[in-house]
């Protein structure tokens, strides 16, 4: 049962609000890769499983697209990394996106009876 | 503290030469770089945090890879992103990039076969022929190409391009194309077919039209299909070889 909720997560919900998920983290804060997988992962009590590589191709293109923009941070050990942080033009869609997303959730809630919290315990 | 071992860890570089190899001559060098140099960041960040609550650093560097996820899929991912993206438009956000890509190409063979036909049917072989109409006017009362003594060298030629046309367009298309070439090529044919279909049945009962799509059907959609899948093989080939 854990297995096709997983499934159904990481395939067809998560692929169309993944966006939404990285905006949502680096409104918080400007975040590097690492930590916005891990967070999304630790946010949803693992539910969201993904491999974390998937989420670079889904970074570069939300910044070609203007939604998030990005700087090399240069540590004194390790490896430099990239950090993120939210345009302008992504908070806005954020804003929109969070909106059509309580639309649909409560539009659900309506049709089928179940609350989220009750499908999830 | 930093846990990890000065210097590039060998499991971790063979990973991104992995990830790397398939984007090579797709993806320009500069991302292709920064994609490498933050996946390298990221499996050591993981396998950092790993060591911090004791472990083993191997079995932390197996479990940091597996978590990233296969350097094929991570990249295929990446390459399919990336070329979705390569050109905004609203043809390419309707069709996708790499059908308009395939579509011009076999556009073209089609095309360029029309013209080499016409030619063949209307360009007399000898300059004793003078038209007093134009040739459409002149088909419409001759639909069946003019007596003209038949020269080989169109056979010859005309065969010779039926032949060779899808595979130069597949082959074009696969150079073009990195991911699904031969699909697009697929997805380009099916609405040449169709039109060459409603061509041919529009000049019943002259039966080349049908003819040409039927060949089109059983002949160049394969053989664009197969071409373009070794176009694409030949240029990752070379990209790889640094030629």
């Amino acid at each position: 049962m854990k297995r096709n909720r997983d499934q159904l997560l990481t395939s067809n919900l998560l692929r169309g609000n993944s966006t939404l998920l990285v905006l949502s983290i680096l409104r918080d804060a400007p975040t590097a890769g690492f930590e916005i997988a891990t967070e999304i992962q630790r946010r949803s009590n693992q539910l969201i499983d993904f491999k974390q590589g998937t989420l670079y191709p889904l970074l570069h293109e939300m910044e070609r697209k203007g939604l998030i923009e990005s700087d090399w941070h240069l540590p004194k050990q390790g490896r430099p990394h990239r950090v993120y942080r939210p345009t302008e033009q992504g908070l806005q869609e954020l804003e929109h996106g969070l909106r059509a997303w309580a639309d649909f959730a409560t539009a659900m809630t309506l049709v089928t009876g179940v609350k989220p919290e009750e499908q999830g315990a | 503290m930093n846990p990890m071992p000065l210097g590039p860890n060998p499991l971790i570089e063979d990973y991104l030469d992995r990830l790397s190899a398939p984007l090579v001559g797709v993806v320009p060098a500069q991302d292709r770089l920064r994609l490498r140099a933050e996946a390298g960041a990221h499996l050591e960040r993981q396998v950092e945090r790993a060591l911090l609550t004791g472990g083993d650093e191997n079995e932390a560097i197996r479990q940091a890879i597996e978590a990233y996820g296969p350097a094929a899929i991570v990249a295929r991912e990446y390459i399919e992103t990336w070329y979705a993206n390569g050109v905004q438009g609203p043809l390419y956000d309707r069709f996708g990039r790499a059908n308009l890509t395939a579509f011009s190409r076999f556009a073209v063979a089609h095309v360029l076969f029309g013209l080499l036909l016409q030619f063949r049917v209307f360009l007399p072989s000898e300059a004793a022929y003078s038209l007093p109409i134009s040739p459409a006017d002149t088909r419409r009362f001759l639909p069946a190409p003019f007596p003209v003594p038949e020269d080989p060298t169109f056979g010859l030629l005309s065969t010779a391009y039926l032949l060779l046309a899808p595979i130069v367009a597949g082959w074009l298309t696969g150079l073009a194309v990195p991911v699904g070439a031969s699909r697009s090529a697929a997805h380009a044919m099916l609405p040449i077919v169709a039109f060459s279909f409603c061509a041919g049945s529009l000049v019943l009962p002259m039966t080349e039209g049908i003819a040409f799509a039927f060949v089109q059907v059983v002949y160049w959609l394969p053989a664009g299909m197969l071409a373009a899948h070794l176009g694409r093989a030949h240029a990752r080939l070379r990209a790889l070889e640094g030629r």
